[in-house]
């Protein structure tokens, strides 16, 4: 599902993460690490957001770096404290990732219901208290027809209701559409018997399974 | 004199101001000293400081153009005081004493005066060496006046409390509009930066005007409106400075999108098509359609490249006005040897290499606190 090829990541001169070769299979990867391994660096490469050395290939084919567009349609995260502009609503940063990455008609309706946010979409984020604004990036993680999902401490500062709901969505996701995950966090995963979380663990600014 | 409330609130505000106003002190620096023949200049100032301390109408001016430097003072602290980042303030600095508080205050708006107070403070000097008495003094209560005033103000608003985000009046009447990428970097000049916005524009005005005052006999030669559109578009560097950040910080996002280099590029043009209307409609009522609409690409590709020039040197003020002056002055002489349209397509096509190399490249913000 996934490949990285030579990567490398430095700020300044310091190395903060290298990942020669390696190769995620379609999964649910909780990546573990002590805070500042990189865990976050890491995802943010992975979603485009930060600049590397080296290349990551989704599916054998669409790379990062050589179709910038396709891979952005199929790889959407979560940011760990997400920052929106402050006077744009709920619905109206929904209305721009939809259209970004061709969500279908009333995709996320279903997902703003079962998380109850339906009350404040119309207000700007800049109102939203940090669950709010959490709950919302969440959301938007989840629009289009991804094939990774990368969220970044997801487990942070939503309540528990909304916590099984999440839960509940990476199931589905990934047993009906095959959809991969990578999560970051410290609190342990809720594993069910019906899904299988892998572990990955980044010592030494490099990124291995953990036994 | 050094609490650590000081140290803090210095460090805030007043260095914040300093940076943030560097390039418009510079150009006042400019103004008061390099405009005059250097073996004058001492009894240049001499003369003005005595102005001063002698005429009463002098003092309302000069009191007048002071009151402006402080309130410009005032909207900077008191927005910083707003600021997310600043929020600790409300639940550290007002644990301190009430007199600890003012004096901390009054340092960091002394500090924020240095150059209005050292220049007022040597006038009084000069005034008492020359036997006048009245107004120094008055010149002298007026800056302790302002000084104290200002902190006053600020530790008033730290005892406010907070009353959560309002919104702008064009948020609340633009509520169901469509909000593409692209506009979002107008909305936010209207929510955040109407008064940089608005002080821009009102520059812009002043430069136009002054231009074609300067150069009445060749008023007709393109050079004249290519120039003073490159003025103008320099007038832009604090906003562009300002749409960077806000890209950086709250547009981070925008990198994980779909959506290509060409997009985001064009849409940033659309943006400045917008904020530079005003220039837009000057330009269409002044000149032939032909040449407005390349005058208009020469300012828009101006301002485009100093958006861009900042994806590749970061968010650096200090580089970034070193390279604006250098830009300008190639321009400059670009434009005087009627080089004007290749000049407009050299600073497009470097603002789209710049841009195209270094989007995905940048170092971001967050990216530098090694999450």
């Amino acid at each position: 599902m996934l490949d990285f090829v030579k990567f490398q990541k430095f700020y300044g001169n310091f190395s903060a993460l290298t990942i020669n070769e390696f190769t995620l299979p379609p999964g649910v990867y909780w990546i573990k690490g002590v805070n500042g391994s990189g865990k976050s660096t890491l995802l943010k490469s992975v979603a485009g957001m930060l600049a590397f050395n080296g290349d990551i290939l989704l599916d054998d084919a669409i790379s990062i770096k050589k179709h910038p567009v396709a891979y952005r349609k199929l790889v959407n995260f979560a940011e760990a404290e997400p920052l929106f502009p402050e006077f744009l609503t709920g619905s109206e940063m929904i209305r721009l990732f939809a259209a970004a990455k061709d969500a279908p008609t009333g995709q996320e309706t279903e997902f703003i219901n079962s998380m109850q946010m339906q009350s404040y979409m119309d207000k700007p984020v800049g109102t939203y208290s940090s669950g709010m604004l959490k709950k919302l990036s969440l959301v938007l993680a989840f629009l289009g027809r991804p094939r990774l999902i990368l969220l970044d401490e997801p487990l942070i500062t939503i309540d528990t209701a909304s916590l099984k709901i999440l839960y509940s969505w990476i199931h589905r996701l990934h047993l009906e559409e095959g959809v991969s995950f990578m999560l970051t966090s410290h609190q342990t995963f809720d594993e069910t018997d019906r899904l299988k979380v892998t572990e990955l663990m980044i010592d030494h600014q490099n990124l291995q399974f953990s036994n | 004199m050094s609490g650590p409330l000081d140290k803090v609130l210095i460090k805030i505000f007043a260095a914040g101001f300093y940076r943030a106003h560097a390039g418009i002190l510079m150009v006042g620096l400019f103004v008061m000293f390099g405009v005059v023949e250097p073996g004058q200049l001492l009894n240049y100032h001499k003369t003005l400081m005595l102005a001063l301390v002698s005429s009463p109408l002098m003092l309302l001016v000069i009191f007048a153009g002071w009151l402006l430097y402080v309130i410009k003072s005032w909207h900077y602290v008191l927005g910083q005081i707003a600021a997310v980042n600043q929020q600790f303030l409300f639940y550290s600095s007002n644990a301190f004493s009430q007199k600890q508080q003012l004096k901390a205050w009054s340092v960091v708006q002394f500090v924020i005066q240095l150059p209005v107070g050292v220049y007022g403070l040597m006038a009084v000097g000069v005034g008492f060496a020359h036997g006048y008495y009245l107004l120094p003094v008055i010149v002298f209560v007026y800056l302790l006046l302002l000084t104290v005033g200002s902190a006053w103000l600020y530790a008033f608003r730290i005892h406010k409390l907070l009353d959560g985000s309002g919104q702008s009046w064009l948020m609340k009447i633009s509520g169901n509009w469509q909000k593409p990428w692209f506009s979002l970097f107008v909305y936010h000049v209207f929510d955040k930066q109407k008064i940089t916005w608005l002080v821009t524009k009102g520059l812009s005005w002043l430069l136009i005007t002054g231009f074609f005052l300067l150069f009445a006999d060749v008023q007709h030669d393109v050079r004249v409106a290519g120039i003073a559109l490159l003025a103008v578009a320099t007038a832009h560097v604090r906003l562009v400075f300002e749409e960077r950040v806000f890209e950086e910080k709250w547009l981070s996002f925008t990198r994980n999108l779909p959506y290509s280099r060409l997009q985001i590029f064009g849409g940033i043009v659309l943006a400045y098509l917008i904020i530079m209307f005003p220039e837009t409609i000057w330009l269409f009522s002044r000149f032939s359609p032909l040449v407005a609409l390349g005058l208009l690409a020469t300012g828009i590709s101006t301002v485009m490249l100093f958006h861009c020039l900042l994806y590749y040197i970061g968010l650096d003020m200090e580089k970034y006005m070193l390279r604006v002056f250098f830009l300008f002055v190639l321009i400059f002489w670009m434009i005087l040897f009627k080089l004007i349209w290749i000049a407009a397509l050299l600073t497009a096509g470097l603002a789209w290499l710049l841009f195209y190399k270094n989007y995905y490249e940048q170092q971001t913000l967050e990216g530098d606190d090694q999450k």
